[in-house]
């Protein structure tokens, strides 16, 4: 299997799709997957898992919500696709998580969905056929895809250190030991299977009393006891049979017999009955003659009689009703009389009326009294107020004014200010001159030190220049003397000088000691030259200086003079004291006009306020006092009435004694006119309520009379009628032959009487003739007949069902006894039968299951067998990643069996000789230990699986363990493992990978998700 | 131009868990002493000069120190990075040093460095190229399609325009081969995971001298103007008969170049013994040669024996491999060669029988064979 293309969408942490194109880190060799923690490295190997097998990579990552990235939304899908190619074809598998979020609750529920596309373009969407071709086109299921292929983060250290139970587990899930185990189980089952059946059949043999070693004697003897019973059972069949025909032929006859004798009995009780009935015949012709008289004193009387009766009644009540009437009128006429007499009983009304009246009218003056009064003393108070205040106004105002009059003279301060404002002035103007003076000074000091240096250079530059020229001249004289002595050299005597033109050479010039070349000359005449001119350039500089000295001097003193009149240049050194006394002055005087300028402010202000709230107040004052004088004046024009004029001072009292008074006054009017009111108030109702008494009495007088009347004029009417009908009663009493009402009553029936009397009769007549006709018939059935015996024919049925009973039975018991016996010799025959087999086979399996199930039992031995081969394979690696240091041994010791048959790892570490538990290995030593496994398991698998061919490997984490010694010689046998035709990813932080390893996938962490670049 | 041709220092490594930071501090004591000597006008290091792409603290020292010296021993250094330098790191502060006569060259930037260092024929102008990777040439190249170290090299080489009439010195940090011969190789070279590193000797047959690193033994690669210096101690068991040097070439007028190799001598040895153990670690033994010596030990007992390598590190402190043989590994050889075979699978029928075999004694019956076989069947059935 070898990944060709991944995407993977919303799932870990990448949020958006990203792919990764496994053909860009080419089709061998190693490659790096690198990142910040929890970028999403582990995840790229759990995408690849998971898209597989629908897990992801290590144990504890299997939850798929966990898959899903948190940067998605809650409504993208996850999902991840992997392209691959296995056994020369290449597969898509897409693998998708999609969210529904229920619209109600907001309730998240995730489905899976699965695509598997085959070569052909064919899909597979369901897990169960999408896991199986998986398993068949890598040809490994999830498990040995973990151990074997995918080594997880923590995850490799499990089968190097577990024992020996999961490493059995592991093992048979990787080598499918487990159809083997099935074997020895089955074995096992077999093998008890065929010795179940052995002892069943020993067990039915014991049942049956047959001793598996006589079985045929046994056999025999029952099959002749069998042919016995078979005969009796035959006899006794044939004898129940005649039994049977007896039975019935009796039966037939007993019925007949039954038949007739009924018949004989039947004649007998029709004659006694005709007998009784003739016997009532009178009874009934009695019965009729009173029925006819009933009938008529019903039908023809009864009516008239009612009639009279109802007559009676209506005349009766008729009677009843006047008395009443005639009662109440009297009562009506008594009351009215009564009502008349209370009404004139009354007091008058209307006087009452007017006593109320006029207490009213006082009561209103007395209040408007009071009211007036109540108005003055408030105005009275008001005023007084007013008046108080005022006072408290002035004095205040006279504080005020005494302040103001506390204030120094604002004038005086002023001018104060201004004769300090002017010294300061003068003294500002003093600094200033004589900071200006001291600069100049200092200028001119300046200057005439440069002028002093420059002086000193040109001192130099002179000497230099003196030097330079002699040194030229110097050079010039040897120069020329040189010159010379070679011309003099040149001198024959005789021949003329060139110089001189004389022949005669008295004294050549000798050469000069030292030479000179021309160079040389020329080089010291140019040297004095820029003397010279150094020299020159100097000296016009000091001239310019000096002048410019000396108009600064000029100017210096003058200005000096201008201050200090006659003062001489020395005089400027004292110019410095002087500016500083000048300086702090002014300072001083600065200060004290500040000083003096703020307390005037100050003052002003004061002085500004006083004078405001004087004005104010005064205002005030005058305000109120206008305001008080107006109102007093009203208020005494108001009072007069109650305060004469000249009591004014006493006005307080008086008012209130006034306002006292009338208020006691208004209160005990107001009492008196509460009580005449109520009493008027019930004088009114009781006139009104005699009134209407008396009016209804007059009403109710008139129609008691008119009611008595009616009731008197229908009693009369009902009295003639009452006579009437009982005329008519008697007329009908002698129509009927009824001698007088109370036979009348004794005869009369009502109608159901009647009816019943009418019903009896007929009832006899009809038994009667009944009776006849039967007595008719019984007689000819029974003629010449006679009366048969039953009781014979009962006794002999008896005897023929008891024989038939005797009979039944004793057959029966010998049927079922021969059921019986024939059932168990055929069941044992066949356990006879199986028997010889079962021992055979039983032998042969139980011998392969003891081996199968032993002390080391068939599975163990075979995956011992695999784990032998796993370690040998693992070995070969492991010795060149520890340098021939370590190898893996399966532990052995213990007894013969045992030997073969455990699952223990030990390490054999070659630098000691000894074997220690694999437990015992360093971090890094435990993961080349584990890797060397990994790659050894991968060996043998693809060896016994034929087919499968693990093209890719991915190893996530554990190379931090290692130093770098151990990470080379890893690094290397992967290295070698992967060749040209297999990629190993790994996944690691170690930073030495990242330089050693060529082709790098680097995960980066953004804030909307991980990235993944090839580099 | 005189000049000393060392590389493959490795500044920092240790040997199977052995730290050769002395042995390569007597190492530099020697070359500096040998500078002084001859008074080169250059010293030349082509590449791998620490052992990891971020070396220790006592590393850095070191290098530190040596090239205090060299500076002080007024003699230009010229320096590139190798396959295991950090190139960015190497390159820390070169433009500075430039101006102290030290040309250190780590990163490639597209652009091949050349110092002109001159002599009383002229110039002679050095070419730093560091160590390359086909994918770092790409960034620059990329256009032209470079795929193999091959093409990144040309490409590298092509645009420098370089004037091959003049006299020039690559120093470069790669592994070259001739057409032909396998080169010396050893262990402790490391050869990058995942791709093929050989370049052609051809590229640069045309300098007057190529002063190569990377391959620690000091040998010429094709012609003698291509020589890998090696590297200045032992630092693998496969180098041990090798004899360490640093070399020292002469190029005067244009093709005439003559080179020395100056002996390097380590402080310990590395060598392989082989015996049994109780031999090996007897006096007589243990006193013929320097005891503290870098060994690996081959014991050729046929016993189990008790903590070999304590008993050895008692004798011999500086035992860096332990190897066996004796007639189980041979044995263990052949079984592995011969286990191939054998392992393939057995059929569960097959491997029941044997089974059966060894517990009961006896083969099975017929009858017991057909019940094996037809329950095996059904029984692979039933487990898919």
């Amino acid at each position: 299997m070898k990944p060709l293309k991944l995407t993977m969408s919303a799932f870990g942490s990448y949020a958006d799709a990203q792919t990764i194109d496994f053909a860009e880190l080419g089709s061998g060799g190693l490659y790096l997957i690198t990142g910040e923690t929890g970028s999403g490295k582990t995840t790229i190997f759990d995408a690849i898992s998971y898209a597989l097998f629908g897990k992801a990579s290590g144990r504890a990552r299997d939850n798929y919500k966990m898959l899903r990235s948190d940067y998605a939304s809650g409504r993208v899908k996850t999902s991840v696709s992997l392209d691959f190619a296995a056994g020369g074809a290449v597969y898509n598998i897409t693998r998708a998580i999609t969210p529904h979020i229920a619209r109600k609750t907001g309730e998240t529920t995730y489905t899976d969905s699965v695509a598997l596309t085959l070569a052909d373009k064919t899909t597979l969407d369901r897990d169960r056929e999408v896991s199986a071709k998986i398993s068949e086109i890598i040809g490994l299921d999830r498990d040995q895809f973990a151990q074997i292929v995918m080594l997880a983060q923590n995850d490799f250290l499990r089968f190097l250190q577990s024992g020996t139970d999961e490493r059995v587990k592991i093992l048979r899930r990787i080598f499918g030991t487990g159809s083997l185990k099935y074997f020895q189980e089955t074995l096992k089952a077999r093998s008890k299977e065929a010795s179940d059946g052995l002892a069943l059949c020993r067990r039915d043999f014991e049942r049956g009393g047959v001793d598996p070693h006589r079985r045929e004697e046994q056999f025999a003897e029952w099959d002749a006891r069998i042919k016995q019973d078979k005969t009796a059972l035959a006899e006794a069949d044939k004898k129940l049979a005649e039994l049977d025909e007896r039975s019935e032929a009796l039966a037939a006859r007993t019925a007949v017999a039954k038949e007739l004798s009924k018949k004989f009995e039947g004649l007998a009780a029709t004659r006694a009955a005709l007998f009784w009935h003739a016997a009532r015949m009178g009874e009934m012709s009695r019965l009729e003659a009173r029925r006819v008289r009933g009938e008529t004193a019903l039908r023809r009387v009864k009516p008239f009689a009612d009639k009279a009766a109802e007559a009676e009644n209506l005349f009766a009540s008729a009677r009843t009703e006047l008395a009443r009437a005639k009662a109440e009128a009297e009562a009506a006429l008594a009351e009215l009389a009564e009502a008349k007499l209370a009404l004139s009983g009354l007091p008058s009304l209307d006087e009452k009326r007017t006593a109320f009246d006029a207490l009213k009218r006082e009561g209103e003056k007395a209040a408007e009294t009071r009211g007036k009064l109540t108005a003055l003393k408030t105005e009275y108070d008001d005023i007084s107020a007013k008046r108080a205040a005022l006072l408290t106004l002035q004095k205040e105002l006279s504080d005020v004014t005494g302040v103001i009059s506390g204030l120094p003279a604002l004038s005086g301060e002023q001018a104060a200010l201004e004769a300090l404002k002017r010294e300061r002035e003068e003294a500002e103007t003093l600094r200033d001159a004589l900071s200006a003076l001291n600069g100049d000074y200092e200028a001119l000091i300046t200057q005439q030190a440069r002028l002093a240096a420059l002086r000193s250079e040109f001192e130099k530059l002179n000497l230099e220049f003196s030097a330079a020229e002699s040194g030229f001249n110097a050079a010039e004289e040897i120069f020329l003397r040189g010159q010379a002595g070679l011309l003099a050299r040149a001198l024959e005597n005789g021949k003329p000088c060139p110089v001189c033109g004389s022949a005669d050479h008295p004294a050549p010039a000798c050469p000069a000691d030292g030479s000179v070349t021309e160079n040389e000359l020329k080089k010291a005449r140019e040297e004095a030259r820029k003397a010279r001119k150094r020299r020159e350039d100097k000296s016009n500089e000091c001239a310019v200086l000096r002048a410019r000295l000396d108009t600064l001097r000029g100017r210096f003193l003058a200005d000096l003079r201008g201050v200090i009149p006659g003062a001489a240049e020395e005089a400027g050194a004292l110019i410095k004291s002087g500016l500083s006394a000048a300086n702090a002055r002014l300072a001083a005087l600065t200060e004290k006009k500040a000083d003096a300028e703020k307390k005037l402010s100050d003052l002003t202000e004061k002085w500004n306020e006083a004078t405001q709230r004087r004005d104010a107040l005064s205002q005030k004052r005058a305000e109120l006092r206008a305001a008080a004088e107006t109102r007093a004046k009203r208020f005494l024009a108001d009072a007069l009435e109650f305060i004469p004029s000249g009591e004014e001072g006493a006005a307080g009292e008086r008012l209130a004694e006034a306002l006292a008074l009338a208020q006691a006054e208004s209160g005990k009017l107001d009492a008196r006119k509460r009580a005449d009111e109520t009493e008027l108030a019930r004088l009114e109702r009781e006139h009104k309520a005699t009134a209407d008494r008396n009016a209804g009495a007059e009403l109710k007088n008139q129609s008691a009379r008119t009611l008595a009347a009616e009731r008197e004029r229908r009693e009369t009417e009902q009295r003639e009628k009452r006579a009437h009908s009982a005329e008519a009663f008697a007329e009908a009493l002698r129509t009927h032959n009824f001698a007088d009402e109370a036979e009348y009553e004794n005869s009369l029936a009502s109608e159901e009487e009647l009816s019943a009397a009418a019903k009896r009769l007929s009832d006899y007549e009809k038994e009667g003739e009944r009776l006849k006709a039967d007595e008719n018939r019984f007689a000819r059935e029974t003629a010449a007949q006679e009366k048969p015996d039953l009781e014979k024919l009962a006794a002999e049925t008896e005897a023929v069902n008891g024989a038939k009973v005797e009979t039944r039975g004793k057959r029966d018991e010998v049927r079922s006894r021969l059921e019986r016996t024939e059932r168990v010799y055929g069941e044992l025959r066949q356990s006879a039968a199986r028997y010889a087999e079962l021992e055979k086979r039983y032998a042969a399996v139980k011998q392969l299951s003891d081996a199968a199930n032993g002390r080391l039992d068939f599975e163990t031995y075979a995956q011992t067998a695999y784990f032998e081969r796993v370690l040998r394979a693992a070995n070969l690696r492991l010795k060149a990643m520890s340098q021939n240091r370590y190898a893996l041994l399966r532990k052995t010791d213990g007894g013969d069996a045992r030997k073969r048959s455990g699952l223990e790892l030990e390490v054999l570490d070659s630098y000691t000789g000894k074997a220690r538990s694999a437990n015992s290995l360093s971090g890094g030593e435990s993961f080349l230990a584990s890797l060397a496994l990994a790659l050894g398991l991968s060996d043998v698998v693809q060896r016994s699986a034929g087919g499968v061919r693990l093209d890719a490997m991915f190893i996530d984490e554990g190379f931090g363990s290692l130093d770098p010694d151990a990470l080379e010689l890893a690094l290397r046998t992967l290295s070698d493992m992967a060749g040209s035709g297999r990629i190993i990813g790994i996944i690691s932080h170690v930073a030495e990978l990242g330089e050693r390893v060529e082709k790098r996938l680097s995960v980066e962490k953004t804030p909307s998700g991980s990235k993944i670049r090839v580099i | 131009m005189k000049f000393l041709h060392l590389s493959d220092l490795h500044i920092g490594k240790s040997v199977n868990g052995f730290s050769m930071l002395e042995e390569q501090r007597h190492a530099f004591r020697q070359i500096l002493g040998y500078i002084e000597a001859e008074r080169p006008d250059a010293a030349v290091v082509a590449g791998d000069v620490y052992d990891r792409a971020v070396p220790g603290v006592e590393a850095v020292r070191l290098f530190d120190d040596f090239l205090t010296e060299l500076s002080g021993a007024s003699v230009s250094l010229l320096l590139v990075s190798g396959n295991h330098d950090s190139p960015e790191r190497l390159n820390y502060a070169s433009r500075l040093l430039s101006d102290k006569n030290i040309y250190i060259c780590g990163a490639f930037d597209g652009e091949l460095k050349s110092v002109a260092l001159p002599d009383e024929y002229g110039e002679v102008r050095f070419w730093l190229l560091p160590f390359i990777k086909p994918s770092s040439a790409r960034a620059f190249f990329g256009g032209r399609g470079v795929e193999s170290y091959d093409d990144a090299l040309s490409a590298a080489l092509q645009s420098a325009n370089i004037d091959y009439a003049a006299r020039n010195v690559l120093i470069a940090h790669q592994f070259f081969t001739p057409a032909r011969a396998q080169p010396l190789r050893s262990e402790s070279e490391l050869s990058p995971a995942g791709g093929i590193d050989a370049v052609s000797a051809e590229l640069i047959s045309r300098f007057d001298y190529a002063a190569l690193g990377h391959l620690h033994g000091a040998q010429s690669v094709g012609a003698d103007n291509l020589r890998y210096a090696g590297s200045p101690v032992k630092y693998s068991l496969s180098e041990r008969r090798q004899e360490k040097s640093v070399t020292l070439a002469e190029l005067r007028k244009k093709g005439d170049l003559t080179f020395a190799k100056l002996p390097l001598t380590p402080i310990h040895d590395m060598r392989e013994i082989k015996g049994e153990l109780d031999k090996l670690t007897s006096r007589e033994i243990s006193e013929l040669a320097d005891k503290e010596d870098y060994l690996r030990v081959i014991l050729t007992d046929e016993r189990e024996l008790a903590d070999p390598m304590g008993r050895l590190r008692s004798v011999y402190p500086n035992v860096m491999a332990l190897d066996f043989e004796n007639s189980r590994t041979r044995a263990d050889i052949s079984e592995t060669a011969g286990g191939r075979e054998q392992a393939e699978a057995l059929s569960p029928y097959d491997l029941f029988s044997e089974f059966f075999l060894e517990v009961s004694g006896a083969a099975m019956s017929a009858e017991q064979a057909e019940i094996a076989r037809e329950l095996l069947e059904s029984a692979a059935e039933a487990a898919e």
